[in-house]
């Protein structure tokens, strides 16, 4: 952790804001950056040096206001008023900037250091409103500093400025609110008692606990004390018998009234509302039709160019190992030596020329829809079928990033307001085929029997997750609480970016599965070198051969695959002791459909489990797990029968 | 552009009073669900009615009372509706459920 003369310096800003590409801005190659799943979504801790002068700045996920009953935001709140920091960055979208303010108005009455980043100042500029940000600064009383992160504009002048405030300590006074308002807010501060938890300070403090009496988030403050409790319903009744509307709607009104206010005498509307190209392109990507085949082209795309970069680039690939492998045979013999660099070069080998092919396209095309904001924008065409197996479009958005990975996938559902929303996502998530089960599905099915067989795999599988999401909703009645999810506007992706994130994901595989997938290879080749592997197929034959249909090699695969999917592709080649062009020759066109379907349903792999026990309990984890076994018998031998 | 828009039909959008006057003969007076709300046109958010999660939410996201908001589509097969805010520039996709609690009306200013 950070030692205490290193300050600590927090970024915050809502949804969309270019906060992280801010943070990376600055954290990029100077420091190792470090992505960790804590309380929150994933909070990114970095520690930089400035010009010589060390930092530990940390990236929190967005929040659109400080006072939420958003899981994901509730972690911002704990880590914010937790752990104090030195000075806050917060981070605003210029071009919508009577929103962003809002949050910052509130941030102001924290009290903390603070620097304010105008972010995307040049998206404000083509929608046509030019930011005074010497005024926004005058009216905060905090430095406030125009920046286009993604070009890294401004960011200097941003870290010179909190270098400064850092140095200085200056703190912004609070805005007030009208009179009648204040006066309640003055009377509760006063009367909280000594040992109260004060959060930065008393007026801060009093605001809190009248916005968030009575509901849910109230509990963050503290447990409340009874006579503060009263004191705190009698102030609160005060401000709804005057104002005729809850007292926290009367809060966020005023502080509305003031970012409004604040946003219109900062900034200026140049030209009219013109029609700007991202408005046109949203025109067509929403439009009740056009959307639609859009969106089925998009994800047709997505599946044609990985298939189409991979499959060439697979099989040039595979040719080197298998020269090595053949030579190894020659010099080696049929010894121990042999087993284990057999293992070795299937797991090296598998990792570069099977499974990097197509999950390299992968990571890049997901996180150009990442960036570019179209997922909100599939979530907004995809309600209403998501209605018919009892979640909304905002789950939409986890789907998708589940055919990257499952475990960020579930991560992400953290966003989603109510609990049975998030426990019915994460139940699915894990049939969602991820990049491992769309290798296995490309490099098996695709490759050997045509794309049109893999997209009716991938046809059939959402088929199989709709139809398990109607099933499961049945029991889970509570109602969900609507759809109530941000467009943001359209950015084009940039490659700086793109890569990056395919860099950490591709860092992650490295790190984590690759390891697994050659230690997985090296020990089915010393069981092999001892024929132990037998003992496992022969127990498992009842399943596999019996009731799947499959060689009885495969058994074994089909326990490892529970560490990483990819595994039971690598191992399948080596458990039938065949080269990966010459499989055919060893099974058959149904044995291949089973073991694809069953690999795919199959209980999700060791990470899945695990995150999905952490995320949504161990009930709900062991019903998934079922699920997962269920279907997968089931449906290989529906398959098994149909073929 | 057809007026008025929306489903009237729907069990529930009786739960909230329908226009008595027809909207296009005195649209000032007119309060109406933001289901049934004209298109491309500009309005008022009269009240955030629903539960407390929903109104913190809409807040949250920038929707308050007095708002001027337009409706900019809508998804097929009674999907939800693209709401943007032009007071700041946002735009939110609400869902049916959410839309029903959003009372407006509409104002005499261009869109």
């Amino acid at each position: 952790m950070s030692r205490p003369e290193v300050p600590s310096v927090i970024f915050i800003g809502q949804p969309n804001s270019g906060k992280s590409t801010l943070f990376n801005s600055i954290a990029g190659s100077k420091a190792e950056t470090s992505n960790f799943p804590g309380t929150s979504v994933k909070h990114t801790h970095s520690r930089v040096s400035i010009e010589g002068r060390l930092l530990d700045i940390i990236d929190l996920p967005g929040a659109y206001s400080l006072c939420t009953t958003d899981p994901a935001e509730q972690a911002v709140l704990s880590h914010l008023f937790g752990e104090r920091p030195d000075l806050v960055v917060n981070v605003i979208d210029a071009s919508t900037l009577g929103r962003g303010l809002e949050l910052t108005l509130e941030l102001v009455e924290l009290g903390y250091p603070m620097v304010v980043a105008l972010n995307m100042i040049d998206v404000a500029e083509r929608k046509g409103v030019r930011v005074d940000t010497a005024a926004v600064e005058r009216a905060l009383g905090v430095p406030v500093v125009a920046t286009i992160a993604a070009h890294g504009r401004g960011v200097k002048e941003l870290l010179d400025r909190a270098f400064d405030v850092l140095a200085k300590g200056q703190i912004a006074p609070p805005r007030r609110y009208s009179e009648d308002v204040e006066a309640q807010v003055a009377e509760l501060a006063e009367s909280l008692p000594g040992g109260f938890p004060i959060v930065s300070n008393r007026r801060f403090t009093a605001v809190k606990l009248i916005e968030t009496a009575g509901h849910a988030c109230g509990d963050f403050l503290g447990e409340v004390e009874p006579v503060l409790r009263e004191a705190v319903d009698r102030v609160r009744r005060k401000i709804e018998e005057r104002r005729g509307s809850p007292a926290y709607e009367v809060i966020a009104a005023e502080r509305h009234h003031q970012a409004m206010k604040l946003a219109e005498e900062t900034s200026r509307v140049e030209h009219g509302r013109r029609l700007t190209w991202d408005k046109r392109v949203d025109a067509v990507l929403m439009h009740p039709l056009g959307g639609y085949l859009i969106l089925a082209a998009v994800l047709m795309a997505f599946f044609v160019i990985i298939f189409e970069v991979g499959s060439p680039l697979e099989a040039l690939l595979l040719g080197p190992f298998n020269a090595l492998k053949a030579a190894l045979a020659a010099s080696l013999g049929d010894g121990l030596a042999f087993h284990l660099a057999e293992g070795l070069i299937q797991g090296v080998g598998g990792g570069v020329a099977i499974v990097l092919p197509y999950f390299l396209p992968l990571l890049v095309l997901m996180a150009v829809l990442e960036d570019l904001g179209y997922l909100a924008r599939a979530g907004f065409l995809l309600d209403a079928f998501m209605h018919r197996i009892g979640l909304h479009g905002k789950s939409v958005s986890p789907f998708i990033l589940g055919f990257g990975c499952n475990v960020p996938a579930i991560m992400a559902t953290r966003t989603l307001e109510s609990h049975r929303d998030r426990v019915l996502t994460s139940i699915l998530i894990p049939f969602i085929p991820c990049s491992a089960r769309t290798t296995i599905i490309l490099a098996l099915v695709a490759f050997y029997l045509g794309p049109l067989w893999a997209m009716g795999f991938y046809a059939g599988n959402i088929l199989v997750v709709a139809l398990l999401g109607w099933i499961v909703s049945r029991f889970l009645k509570e109602p969900s609480p609507g759809l109530i999810l941000e467009i943001p506007s359209l950015k084009t992706p940039r490659p700086g970016s793109v890569l990056r994130k395919t860099w950490l994901q591709l860092r992650s595989f490295i790190k984590f599965a690759w390891p697994i997938l050659i230690g997985g290879s090296i020990v089915l080749s010393l069981l092999s070198s001892v024929r132990a592997d037998r003992w496992i197929n022969d127990v498992l034959a009842p399943l596999v051969v019996r009731g799947l249909g499959l060689p009885h090699e495969l058994g074994v695969t089909l326990v490892f695959g529970f560490l990483r999917k990819e595994l039971s592709l690598i191992m399948m080649l080596q458990a039938l002791g065949v080269d990966y062009r010459d499989l055919m020759s060893v099974i058959t066109r149904e044995q291949l459909v089973v073991f694809t379907v069953f690999i795919s349903f199959f209980v999700p792999c060791l990470s899945t489990c695990a995150i999905l026990w952490k995320e949504i309990g161990r009930k709900w984890a062991l019903v998934s797990t079922g699920l997962s076994i269920t279907v997968a018998v089931a449906l290989s031998a529906l398959v098994r029968l149909l073929l | 552009m057809s007026y008025p828009r929306g489903d009237f039909h729907g069990p529930a959008s009786r739960l909230y009073f329908r226009p008595l006057i027809p909207y296009n003969s005195a649209p000032e007076f007119t309060i109406m669900t933001l289901l049934e709300a004209p298109r491309n046109t500009s309005l008022r958010i009269v009240e955030l009615s629903g539960g407390e999660n929903v109104r913190r939410r809409l807040m949250a996201l920038g929707f308050h009372k007095d708002d001027i908001v337009v409706l900019d589509g809508q998804a097929l097969f009674r999907g939800p509706l693209l709401v943007r805010n032009c007071r700041c520039d946002t735009t939110v996709a609400m869902g049916r459920g959410v839309a029903q609690k959003v009372l407006v009306e509409p104002v005499h200013e261009p869109a």
